[in-house]
């Protein structure tokens, strides 16, 4: 079987496997053996995200007329999603053996998976939306499972705000849509569409992927969440946001200059903010929280620059997503290390310096994928069109916060010691993960799509 | 009598028959009843099968009987009328099954059953009226078969209950009465039609026509709850679960509802009424109607009142997609008429597994419940977030429509209105979801029930499954053949296109 049938064959596995797991959750006891079918979907997903993109899924009946697919945009959200989703479900699998309330977790972390399966597949804004709002709300039961007072605050703050982003989102979903007069990605506005819609976007997917001032319960939920519901937070909802950004705004078609400003105003905002806090926290998982707003804030000047710029968007994309692909992987492997349980084997040492990988990688040290990924950031915001020249200094302040607070995090995932989950597969999950992110540039060329992609728009702009 | 006029009389018969048969029967003979009751609602499930098949057919079904000199008694069965004859239809097959395991220990089910019966025969005969004057019959009829029901307990809540529902509705009704008698008087018969009766009629007052629309509006606002016309319906919720259901689902509220949508779109002509420039007020009093229901709704503790409420918010997202002109926002309006009933009709019932079951009747006493009804809480989450708007269960296709039918209209005010809407929503159906599912029990639940192989008794627990079912089923697949949302569509290329 070549591959275009493979993947042509595991689209509709992908989208329906989560929502299986959901009835067999519901119909039956939590066995290990169905615990362990936790692992499968995400497993699946990657598959399909390596395997060569097929014509898209056309659901005529579903919903308003569905359509799923992987194309150039949202496979190195899929590859990501997938590999995050994989390592919340080989902890999840360890943690629900001991868990309290193990349905409910599980039910509520199938959920927000299938959702978040749906909106990275999803090839047109109302299954986006869909699955978007599914996720979001599922994912409460992640932040609060365990019930005490602390989660239950930041429940209450991550629902006020989800729901608050649902809201923005439908008004948006209407006055994107209403414009142009199909559901189907990429939306192809005639006109700009009316600022308003635009704002309604921005701040709808802002909160999820932790634009300031809309950021208070990434902190709080990383911090409040069992690690497995965490993982899946940081390394895979978080950049649900970001691709909202990509496939509902108007990115490429108009020179829209006032929101490329704030883009890259608000991006700036939230890099030094999230030093700022970050470096305060106690708690060295929502210490990554605020190092995520701070990354976020990084990933929010590709798309000011696309604004500016519309017409190296093209050029710009693939630099985004590689930057995406390597924090998301370097922050799913931090969030597993932060656990603090550690295999007998080999020296501790040993091990919080393979755990500082991936610290070093955000950092942007040589032959990292950072280092890449930073290069493709400088690239943007130097290039010509744009104008954010005057920004580049910061982004040398910006690495500096970033090895303080990766410095910060070391200290204190060493300090805090093992956490009361029964986590023993997390060193090696970490482990695997920030091998991927050290094999760095390798790792990309295997993907395929980024690395020649990256070295292309590299020469080109430079 | 030809086939098609023997078969609308067959469908309002069904149920009439059924409910006169029963008023005769013992209290003792429960399986009697129990047939009878399902046999009259099965066989008007088929009967309405049977009709959409032939109106799909391309058949017309139409039955005139003389009444008085000049004035018929017509039963038709339109694309409109067809959508809310098989919603009312398939929840009185569904609510008799509940009312059955409901009711089944409780004194004077005869009586019960004979008025739930005439009820619906009334709801059913307002679905298929082919005229004003038929439709208002029935809908006068409604009003005195609901009244025994809502007063069924006999305890001194229900009889003020009752007193005032009357009050209100006859009111109303008189109302209703002269603005018909009016507007008959004046314009000869009024036989529904797809783009209105008076649409081009240059001969009549316009200022008259006014009038006559406020009369008509005040008659139909009362059932449908209209703010300030909604007084009644938190107070009545003192009737028995299965009769707020079926209430606040398809007889009452949607009565009211359809009658609106009736008048605007087969009596005045959609655009005839915006030229009246009556529609505007219409869809101002509907948006304060859905944001004032929302907010009283935050603070009631009583599940059932704070239900009420949001009846009246969610009824009005009907009149909002009537009151704006365009297909698209037609189709929101009518499309809600289904998604509404599914999803209200669920959460009555899981109200009344609560209540039956282990004796709850406030929020605040359901701390852990998901834990010991997980299904009957699954179907309300399903409902909850359904009225919320989240994708996919059907009422976000309902927001979606009606807010994209108002950019049309050029009145982005109302995308305001329905955003604000979701999120009360959400602030007052949340914390319901979380006390049920996030916290644990805080007080010691009376089982009121035998311990059996469900969580409640089957006949408590399927039919709330079979409607949140729906509810979700109607949204995830709305875009396919033969979905309220197919039917809305056609109903309204009909209205907008000659």
């Amino acid at each position: 079987m070549d591959t275009v049938d493979l993947s042509r064959l595991l689209l509709p596995v992908v989208l329906i496997l989560p929502w299986l797991l959901l009835c067999l959750t519901a119909a039956s006891r939590i066995t290990p053996w169905l615990r362990r079918c936790l692992v499968v979907p995400p497993a699946v997903c990657l598959l399909l995200a390596l395997s060569a993109p097929a014509a898209p899924l056309e659901l005529p009946g579903l919903l308003l007329g569905s359509q799923f697919g992987v194309d150039g945009v949202n496979r190195v959200f899929l590859a990501v999603t997938a590999l995050a989703w994989l390592a919340a479900s080989v902890l999840a699998v360890s943690f629900l053996g001991t868990a309290v309330r193990p349905r409910r977790f599980l039910a509520c972390f199938v959920l927000a998976m299938g959702g978040n399966f749906a909106l990275v597949l999803s090839q047109d804004a109302v299954s986006f939306f869909t699955g978007f709002a599914l996720m979001s709300l599922a994912a409460y039961g992640l932040v609060n499972h365990r019930g005490d007072t602390a989660s239950t605050y930041a429940g209450r703050v991550y629902i006020v705000l989800a729901i608050t982003g649902e809201v923005l989102l439908f008004a948006a979903l209407i006055g994107l849509v209403h414009g142009v007069g199909q559901f189907q990605f990429p939306l192809r506005f005639d006109a700009p569409p009316a600022d308003w819609a635009i704002a309604c976007a921005v701040l709808g997917f802002g909160v999820k992927a932790g634009m300031l001032p809309l950021h208070m319960s990434i902190p709080l939920s990383y911090g409040a969440a069992p690690l497995a519901g965490g993982v899946a937070l940081a390394g895979a909802m978080l950049n649900a946001g970001l691709l909202g950004w990509l496939r509902w705004l108007p990115l490429g078609s108009f020179e829209l200059g006032d929101w490329g400003l704030f883009f890259a105003g608000a991006g700036l905002l939230g890099v030094v903010w999230g030093v700022v806090q970050g470096v305060r926290q106690a708690s060295p998982t929502a210490l990554l929280g605020y190092s995520s707003i701070s990354q976020v804030g990084l990933m929010m000047l590709f798309i000011g620059a696309g604004f500016l710029a519309p017409g190296q968007w093209p050029l710009f994309l693939p630099l985004l997503g590689y930057f995406v692909l390597h924090h998301a992987i370097a922050k799913t492997a931090l969030f597993c290390a932060s656990s603090g349980h550690l295999p007998a084997v080999g020296p501790r040492w040993l091990w919080w310096l393979v755990f500082s990988l991936p610290g070093l990688a955000l950092i942007g040290v040589p032959l990292s994928t950072g280092s890449l990924a930073k290069a493709g950031l400088v690239e943007v915001v130097t290039s010509p069109g744009v104008g954010l020249v005057s920004l580049a200094p910061w982004l040398t302040l910006a690495t500096a916060g970033t090895a303080v607070l990766m410095a910060r995090w070391l200290y204190l995932a060493i300090r805090a010691g093992q956490s009361r989950e029964v986590l023993a597969p997390a060193p090696w999950v970490a482990l695997a993960l920030a091998a991927l992110v050290a094999l760095g540039p390798l790792l990309a060329m295997l993907f395929g799509v980024p690395v020649p992609a990256v070295g292309e728009a590299l020469s080109a702009a430079g | 009598m030809s086939w098609s006029a023997a078969l609308p009389l067959l469908i309002v018969a069904s149920s009439l028959v059924t409910g006169l048969v029963i008023f005769f029967l013992k209290e003792q003979s429960v399986l009697l009843r129990t047939v009878l009751n399902l046999c009259g609602a099965g066989i008007k499930l088929v009967l309405v099968g049977v009709l959409m098949w032939g109106v799909y057919q391309g058949q017309t079904f139409e039955a005139r009987l003389p009444l008085l000199p000049n004035i018929e008694l017509v039963l038709h069965a339109d694309a409109l009328s067809l959508l809310f004859v098989s919603l009312s239809t398939v929840l009185w097959f569904v609510t008799t099954v509940y009312a059955i395991g409901y009711l089944e220990h409780s004194p004077h089910r005869s009586r019960f059953f004979g008025f739930f019966s005439l009820c619906v025969t009334a709801t059913v005969g307002i679905a298929l009226a082919g005229n004003l004057i038929t439709f208002l019959i029935f809908y006068e009829l409604l009003t005195l078969a609901t009244y025994p029901l809502l007063m069924h307990r006999g305890t001194a809540d229900s009889r003020r209950a009752g007193r005032i529902y009357l009050t209100y509705t006859l009111a109303g009704g008189a109302l209703l009465l002269v603005g018909v008698v009016w507007l008959k008087s004046l314009a000869g018969p009024l036989d529904f039609t797809a783009t209105g009766i008076l649409a081009g009629r240059t001969d009549l007052n316009p200022d008259t026509l006014r009038w006559i629309f406020l009369l008509l509006i005040v008659g139909f606002g009362v059932k449908a709850a209209l703010v300030p016309l909604h007084g009644w319906l938190p107070i009545s919720m003192a009737a028995p679960a299965p009769v707020s259901a079926l209430l606040h689902a398809v007889a009452v509220v949607k009565a009211g509802a359809f009658g609106i949508t009736r008048l605007v779109y087969d009596v005045y002509g959609v655009e005839f009424a915006a030229s009246l420039g009556v529609l505007m007020p219409l869809a101002i009093v509907a948006s304060f109607t859905i944001v004032y229901g929302s907010v009283r709704a935050l603070f009631q503790d009583k599940l059932k009142t704070r239900l009420a409420y949001s009846t009246i918010s969610q009824v009005s997202y009907i009149i909002l997609g009537t009151a704006i002109v365009g297909p698209v926002a037609t189709i929101g309006g009518i499309v809600h008429l289904v998604h509404q009933g599914l999803m209200k009709i669920t959460l009555f019932f899981c109200a009344g597994n609560l209540a039956e079951t282990l004796g709850i009747h406030r929020v605040s006493e359901m701390d852990g419940v998901g834990r010991r009804l997980p299904k009957t809480m699954a179907a309300f989450t399903v409902a909850a977030l359904g009225m919320i708007g989240v994708p996919p269960v059907a009422g976000f296709i309902s927001k979606w429509y009606l807010g994209a039918g108002a950019l049309d209209a050029n009145l982005p005010w109302i995308l305001v209105v329905l955003a604000a809407s979701s999120a009360l929503n959400a602030a007052y159906f949340l914390p319901i979801l979380y006390r049920a599912w996030f916290r644990p029990a805080a007080i010691a639940w009376q089982e009121r029930l035998e311990p059996g192989r469900f969580e409640t008794h089957w006949m408590l627990l399927m039919p709330p499954l079979v409607t949140a079912a729906l509810a979700l089923l109607y949204g995830l697949f709305a875009n396919m053949d033969g979905s309220p949302l197919a039917w809305a569509r056609l109903i309204a290329e009909r209205e907008y296109l000659r």
